[in-house]
């Protein structure tokens, strides 16, 4: 169900979005009917949603809904309209709980947040970074010998290590052609003393249940590319999260290491299947070359925008961090282009916009809402890029030198 | 135009290290053996097991005669009385403040070793007491002088001078306390216009030009009206540089004072873009010319 709330908070209307997540299925005709007000134009494609031409605040709702609860991406486009029906916007996961990303008891005293906060106006922050640029990562793929796929992203203090396992299993009935894909996000104590004991499970939680999200699309991630026998077997691959080191924007960094893990797992060929019966009975190639690699250009990236003062940042510090009461956490799909050699010359397309979600206890007025989603996606492509050029470059490497590992020792 | 996003590879890790000579100090792991217990004496850092002298911390020996130290590299700051600290006000408490100096127990601000913004006299009474978070509150930054140490290695500062006191608009970078070079003077209004507090507890901070007269003898108003005005961006771009040449500095584990960063500043302006030094080859750079620089002034 979704349901309109209006409530009434000081300082004018505003507009209460909840979303039960387990109620809704892919009913267009549902939502056009409790959006019924005001809307100029309601446009859908298809059955599936794939596009819609609407105008003003309720568009960006229905988007930040359809990005939450259909199980398809939104081609994300919002056109001028009047914006004055509401003045906020609260968005709820679906299991009505707020990430917490910021850290508590990193006290900052008025005049460094009015330092901060004047710096991200100018568009000149503290250590020379503009608005939309990323601290330098580092980034390592098959670091843990006895995954299919791994990878480990630092990113200033953040340390995000990712494996892959992939297991066969039995296809959902109600997409015999698809595999399944399972994520997991363990926080390890040695982050931050805050993880220590159950602190880190609702943060866990959250991360794990927004790349679900995330990836719940085929414009996402094509799982059929996981099917091995319809309707009988799949593969499942098994996405294990460890965070190593918490040093803000853990979003970005999981997302960015979750792709890359992806682009290096290795799924082994299928040599023979046995029929017996109704059982599936395969062998498998025992040679680790013998494999094949995952199409993942279009897995979506996770990009963190963290309101402070007017404007939103990408990559906050955590002094920033603790500047800003609300910051959107949007996903976005990628290139695939860019993850083909020599695909540059192809025609772009644009990313798409499959979750959004909000961490922190403010609100957002539309119109900041609307800036800090088409600032996401000019950011999710840009880290896109960087990523897809940094995988090409280490498979391009490995390929003429041995593997030599790195690992967390400098 | 630089890139936004950048990401490297695990094998273009860079070296920070900067020593082109082997002239390497010895160092010691926490257990090591340093020498037979025979005629030594030991000394912090150490402790004695087995008829050897072993240590305690990761570090490098300092040998005084007979007294054998290990000086650990990574540490919480160890307090002197005279020394320069920057710190926090973590707590108002009765007549005295908490402070977090990056030592291991929080050190003590006592409001009879403050002197009241505007020269004012302090009247020893319950209102006086009252006004305290009208003075510092929770979160706000201070520097202050080492008074006393306590017997439990706890700090007792004051901020009886004209040049200590509350911190206005500005930046905070935290480095190894053993980092910081014990100089006479810790403020320093560098050439480039900026004043850098390098407190001796590894808290360093930034503060743009117009700001740093909020003296004891300016009005309320005056005061505040500082602390709400926007840095201009020229002072803003000469504050990131700064900043992001003591992360160069520390980065490759150079002694830091007024003149290691002035000199990492003049050599990083050779890169326009102030962003471009938070890369890790240009971090390199700046630093390894900014030794090259001092050892030459160590020569003459």
């Amino acid at each position: 169900m979704v349901q309109q709330l209006p409530t009434s908070n000081k300082g004018g209307s505003s507009l209460l979005v909840q979303v039960q997540y387990d109620q809704v299925k892919e009913k267009c005709d549902l939502l056009s009917k409790d959006f019924d007000t005001g809307l100029e134009s309601v446009e859908f494609c298809n059955k599936n949603i794939s596009r819609f031409n609407l105008v003003g605040i309720e568009a960006i709702l229905i988007r930040v809904i359809c990005g939450l609860v259909l199980q398809n991406t939104v081609n994300y486009n919002i056109y001028k309209g009047q914006t004055n029906k509401c003045q906020n916007i609260n968005v709820l996961t679906p299991d009505r709980r707020r990430l917490t990303f910021v850290m508590a008891g990193l006290l900052l005293s008025p005049t460094e947040k009015v330092f901060i906060v004047h710096g991200v106006q100018d568009d000149y922050r503290s250590d020379g970074r503009s608005n939309i640029d990323y601290r330098p990562m580092e980034l390592e793929t098959d670091v843990v010998s006895h995954a299919s796929g791994s990878a480990r992203l630092r990113l200033a203090n953040t340390d995000v290590l990712v494996g892959v396992k992939t297991e066969i299993d039995i296809p959902s009935p109600d997409k015999p052609n698809e595999g399944k894909i399972e994520f997991f996000v363990d926080c390890s104590a040695n982050a931050t003393p805050e993880f220590e004991g159950r602190g880190g499970e609702q943060l866990a939680l959250g991360i794990s249940n927004l790349l679900q999200r995330a990836y719940h699309s085929s414009q996402a991630l094509d799982l059929k590319q996981l099917c091995i026998f319809e309707g009988k077997q799949c593969w499942k691959l098994y996405v294990d999260i460890l965070i190593l080191e918490c040093g803000g924007n853990l979003c970005d960094a999981v997302s960015l290491a979750v792709k890359a893990a992806l682009f290096n797992t290795r799924i082994p060929f299928v040599k023979a299947a046995l029929m017996d019966g109704g059982n599936v009975d395969l062998q498998l190639s025992d040679d680790p070359y013998d494999s094949k690699l995952l199409n993942v250009g279009s897995a979506p990236l996770l990009v963190t925008l963290c309101k402070i003062g007017d404007k939103c940042v990408v990559d906050p510090s955590a002094e920033e961090e603790s500047c800003s009461v609300i910051s959107v956490i949007v996903g976005i799909t990628g290139i695939p282009n860019c993850y083909c050699d020599g695909g540059d010359s192809l025609e772009e397309k644009e990313g798409k916009f499959t979750t959004i979600d909000m961490s922190g206890p403010g609100s957002l007025a539309p119109k900041t809402l609307k800036n800090a989603v088409s600032q996401g996606i000019i950011a999710a492509k840009l880290l896109d890029k960087a990523l897809a050029k940094a995988l090409l470059r280490e498979r391009q490497e490995n390929v003429t030198l041995k593997k030599h590992s790195y690992g967390f020792l400098k | 135009m630089t890139s936004h996003v950048k990401i490297r590879l695990a094998s273009e890790r860079v070296n920070h290290s900067v020593r082109s000579n082997n002239e390497l100090p010895r160092f010691y792991t926490p257990g090591e053996v340093i020498t037979g217990m025979q005629d030594f004496m030991r000394g912090h850092g150490t402790y004695a097991e087995d008829d050897s002298l072993k240590a305690s911390v990761a570090g490098v020996m300092q040998k005084v005669n007979k007294l054998i130290c290990i000086r650990p590299l990574k540490s919480r700051y160890v307090g002197e009385i005279g020394d320069v600290v920057v710190g926090r006000v973590l707590e108002v408490q009765q007549r005295r403040w908490k402070v977090e100096t990056n030592s291991r127990l929080d050190s003590v601000l006592q409001l009879s070793s403050v002197n009241l913004p505007g020269g004012e006299l302090r009247r020893r009474s319950v209102e006086d007491e009252q006004m305290m978070r009208k003075h510092l509150q929770e979160g706000d930054l201070i520097s202050a002088e080492v008074q006393s140490v306590f017997s439990d290695g706890s700090l007792s500062l004051h901020t009886r001078s004209l040049k200590y006191g509350k911190l206005g608009q500005g930046a905070l970078i935290k480095v190894f306390p053993s980092l910081i070079k014990r100089r006479k003077n810790h403020f320093h209004h560098l050439p480039c216009g900026l004043s850098v507090i390098i407190g001796n507890n590894g808290y360093i901070w930034i503060s743009p030009p117009e700001h740093n007269n909020l003296t004891e003898g300016s009005s309320k108003d005056e005061i505040e009206n500082g602390e709400s005005q926007s840095v201009s961006r020229s002072d803003r771009e000469t504050m990131a540089r700064v900043k992001n040449c003591i992360a160069a500095l520390v980065a490759s584990k150079l002694m830091l004072d007024d003149t290691s960063i002035m000199f990492a500043y003049e050599e990083s302006l050779k890169y326009d873009d102030v962003k471009d030094l938070l890369d890790p080859e240009a971090m390199l750079d700046v630093a390894f010319l900014t030794e090259h620089r001092i050892n030459n002034i160590m020569e003459e």
